[in-house]
């Protein structure tokens, strides 16, 4: 191999349909090396990963996981990216990562071993760009317990390719794969597999790039294959763009003769290709024996029953956030004892001024706070690959779909709604899969009305502050249930929203719900820890970054400006007190407890004159009706950019409104100490019942959290939609909380 | 000839066209077309959608997307 092409990235395109197995073989070559845009969880979108291979040292191989299609006629947002990467020279869309426009060395193609037929047809769409490609015959495991077999040198002897057979998820076959990418200059590139009717071929050689004048502006065939049968498709505008004259008025005709014979124009394309593609199946598959009942057939007689699929899929749900708060507590209770020890070493070590503040009182405290749900994140996407790799999840669509359907979404929406109670982000972007743009639109507007993790810890924090525990009928008890009504409220609003949308903005007829219910398949370790690890790396990622950022900016506006007068004042009643008690020897405890009295009064006084409390202060009668004091008006609105940044600001503001040596104590403890410091209440505990869940009730509605309105914008592309969301879910914020405040106190907590 | 929502559980048919939709053309993808096998295997717990197995695959189709296909007995 020659120097320079060694010193290059070698681009490979990853495609498959759905469940033929693709991710397996993507996380097998990249393993951790692969970027999903900050973005955690189950996403759609082009991931892109790097790696490396022992045969070939100093090459480096990006690879692209083209979104799972079953064909490249652009339905969706989400096959339109399979289109760009692989036809590349469309309108290139520059926010997709690793530009999915510029040109490919190799194409893999994932099959299934089980159904051919399907995959078959999509290798001969990708087959017409005429790139080196391989083929990779997957899961013949499974197609073996169903008595097929397929002939894999003659299957590369009748497509003119490599084929490879392997059981990806068990490694099997997967080191001949990576020599034939070591190799991949001997590739040979893809040819034509199917030979469309003589109008449809004349037309592809007409506007081919061989009769055009102006290379650079002409269209290869798979474009114009894409121009003639995508009906108002991407490819369509670009063909209508370049070829000027009589383009149109031809392109129409032949699409009307097409159309004519085959009773309907999608299906000009479809039944032919559909008819190649099982003849070259057919050759190449031997049945070795009678069909047997397979696993999944006994699985699924259970889990889609009438009447255990239903409680089946509630009792996960149930046992999926039971366990996350059981299993993360004690984990939650280390992290916390760490970062109060070290919050403590190192306040030990700095002397006392604002340095020592910043980093104890700021960064410690207010990051501490929201790595302690690393544990409850981290279960949570356990789970959820769990229930994603062994192939549960369509399943769930499945029974779900009617009652999704009563609320207006369909039962495409359950795993970006599931996924939202993860976070609303990966949410937004599963929905990729929703063909409907209407459809799409409604569970992206919904979606964040999911309580998310982020809130998460606003809820565990409160509640274990301020819901007193009471147990019922042995099994429930008064926080679990407040817990359980916190999502409940999420869902019930959403349902509301839907409904009233549906009925008025987003109108229209019905949407597609095919859908395959793939087989099931024992989930590994190792994808369920690369999933994990890549949403844990995420997270810490954001506390890093803006929850670090944001944690700083309130200290700050919350230590500054200081009064030299406030602490000189200080001083002197303080020597005053330690003179007096120096003549009085027996008064040594009574005098300690002043000096702690005053030092509280200096911490709360520079507190309501720093920056923040000034702001506080006048915000302060907005959110009064809600029970709010200015501090939590603060900590509310600070969390804009994320709404865990409330827990790291009231750990932030309790704690430098309090005296120096308290810094050590839990939040729960500091915020039950948090009383009102001026107006009718002062002195009074700032929170109760009522305040507690009147700001769970404000956080579970509204829409703090910058990523997920820059998602929507870009999900959406205009600027209406996150103001919207941004709106809506504000007012409703503060109407619920404000009647959950209300409702409470009349109720005399 | 029928349509693919009549059919009831347990039985095979064949299929003989479809309406031109988009839903239609999917379905083609996924190795729905004319001449192939397809069963009925169960509706969802909740009546709709149906489930079908085509080939080794199964495939959810809600009712007014079963109402697409015409089908015809073995």
């Amino acid at each position: 191999m020659s120097a320079e092409v060694t010193s290059r990235v070698i681009r490979i395109a990853l495609c498959g349909n759905p469940n033929s197995g693709k991710s397996t073989i993507f996380n097998y070559l990249t393993g951790l090396r692969q970027k999903v845009a900050n973005y955690p969880g189950v996403t759609v979108s082009a991931h892109t990963g790097n790696f490396s291979l022992s045969e070939n040292p100093d090459t480096e191989y990006s690879i692209i996981d083209v979104p799972g299609s079953y064909s490249l006629s652009a339905m969706s947002p989400d096959e339109y990216v399979a289109v760009q990467t692989l036809i590349g020279s469309l309108d290139r869309d520059k926010s997709q990562d690793g530009d999915p426009g510029s040109a490919l060395d190799l194409v893999l193609v994932v099959l299934d071993a089980s159904n051919l037929d399907r995959g078959l047809y999509l290798l001969a769409q990708i087959a017409e760009a005429g790139i080196p490609t391989v083929v990779v015959l997957n899961q013949i495991d499974i197609a073996e317990r169903r008595s097929i077999r397929v002939n894999e040198n003659k299957l590369s002897e009748i497509i003119g390719l490599p084929v490879i057979s392997a059981v990806a998820h068990k490694g099997r076959g997967l080191d001949r794969l990576k020599e034939l990418i070591a190799n991949h200059t001997q590739i040979p590139p893809a040819k034509s597999l199917h030979r469309f009717n003589t109008d449809v071929e004349s037309f592809l050689k007409e506007y081919g790039i061989s009769n055009n004048v102006n290379q650079t502006a002409s269209m290869s065939r798979p474009e114009l294959i894409r121009a003639l049968f995508d009906r108002r498709g991407p490819a369509e505008g670009r063909f209508l763009r370049i070829n000027q004259d009589h383009a149109s008025e031809k392109l129409e005709k032949l699409r009307g003769h097409l159309a004519k014979e085959y009773r309907g124009l999608p299906f000009a394309e479809a039944y032919p290709l559909a008819k190649t593609m099982s003849e070259i199946a057919e050759k190449v598959i031997s049945h070795t024996g009678k069909k047997r009942v397979s696993g999944t057939d006994k699985i699924d007689s259970i889990v889609l029953h009438r009447f255990w699929g239903p409680l089946i899929l509630l009792g996960i749900m149930v046992i999926v956030f039971q366990s996350i708060f059981t299993w993360a507590e004690p984990l939650m209770n280390l992290i916390d004892s760490g970062t109060s020890a070290v919050g403590a070493f190192i306040g030990s070590m700095i002397p006392e001024g604002a340095l020592r503040s910043l980093i104890v009182d700021g960064v410690i405290g207010g990051v501490g706070s929201v790595i302690i749900f690393l544990p409850q994140i981290i279960i949570l996407f356990f789970f959820l690959g769990l229930l994603e790799d062994s192939g549960y999840l369509p399943r769930a669509s499945f029974i779900v779909d009617r009652l999704f359907r009563w609320c207006g979404l369909s039962g495409k929406s359950f795993v970006p709604m599931l996924s939202s109670f993860a976070c609303a982000i990966p949410g937004i972007m599963a929905t990729r899969v929703i063909e409907s743009r209407r459809q799409r639109l409604l569970t992206i507007l919904v979606a964040p009305l999911m309580s998310c993790s982020a809130r998460l810890p606003i809820y565990a924090v409160l509640v274990s502050a301020f819901i007193p525990f009471q147990s019922y009928f042995g099994i429930f008890n008064s926080q679990g249930l407040t817990l359980v009504g916190l999502y409940a409220l999420g869902m019930v609003v959403a349902v509301i929203v839907s409904l009233t949308l549906k009925a008025t903005a987003l109108k229209g007829e019905s949407e597609s719900f095919v859908m395959e219910l793939p087989t099931f398949k024992a989930p590994t370790l190792k994808g369920i820890w690369i999933r994990v690890s890549i949403s844990a790396s995420a997270f810490l990622k954001r506390a890093g970054t803006v929850i670090f950022a944001v944690t700083i900016v309130v200290w700050a506006l919350s230590y500054y400006p200081r009064s030299p007068e406030l602490q000189s004042a200080y001083d002197t009643q303080v020597a005053q007190i330690e003179q007096q008690s120096a003549a009085s020897l027996n008064s040594v405890n009574n005098s300690d407890s002043l000096i702690q009295v005053l030092s509280n009064q200096l911490a709360g006084e520079n507190l309501r004159q720093s920056y923040i409390g000034r702001m506080g202060h006048t915000l302060e009668p907005v959110f009064r009706p809600l029970g709010w004091d200015w501090k939590i008006t603060i900590a509310a609105l600070s969390a804009f950019p994320a709404r865990e940044v409330v827990i790291a600001t009231l750990g932030t503001i309790y704690n430098l409104g309090k005296g120096q040596d308290e810094t050590s104590g839990s939040l729960v403890a500091k915020l039950r100490e948090a009383t009102w410091d001026d107006g009718e209440l002062a002195g009074q505990p700032v929170f109760n019942v009522a305040v507690a869940i009147s700001l769970m009730v404000f956080f579970a509605l509204c829409a703090q959290c910058g990523s997920t309105l820059a998602v929507i914008q870009r999900e959406t592309n205009s600027w209406f939609w996150p103001a919207f969301v941004f709106t809506y879910m504000t007012t409703l914020a503060y109407l619920a909380s404000w009647g959950a405040y209300n409702l409470v106190q009349a109720l005399g907590f | 000839m029928t349509k693919l929502s009549n059919v009831e559980q347990g039985q095979t048919v064949r299929v003989v066209s479809i309406e031109e939709s988009n839903v239609g053309r999917r379905l083609v993808e996924m190795g729905v077309y004319p001449g192939r096998s397809i069963s009925m295997v169960r509706r969802a717990p909740f009546s709709d959608p149906i489930e079908y197995a085509v080939g080794e695959a199964c495939l959810s189709l809600r009712e007014s997307e079963a109402d697409l296909v015409y089908v015809e007995d073995v």
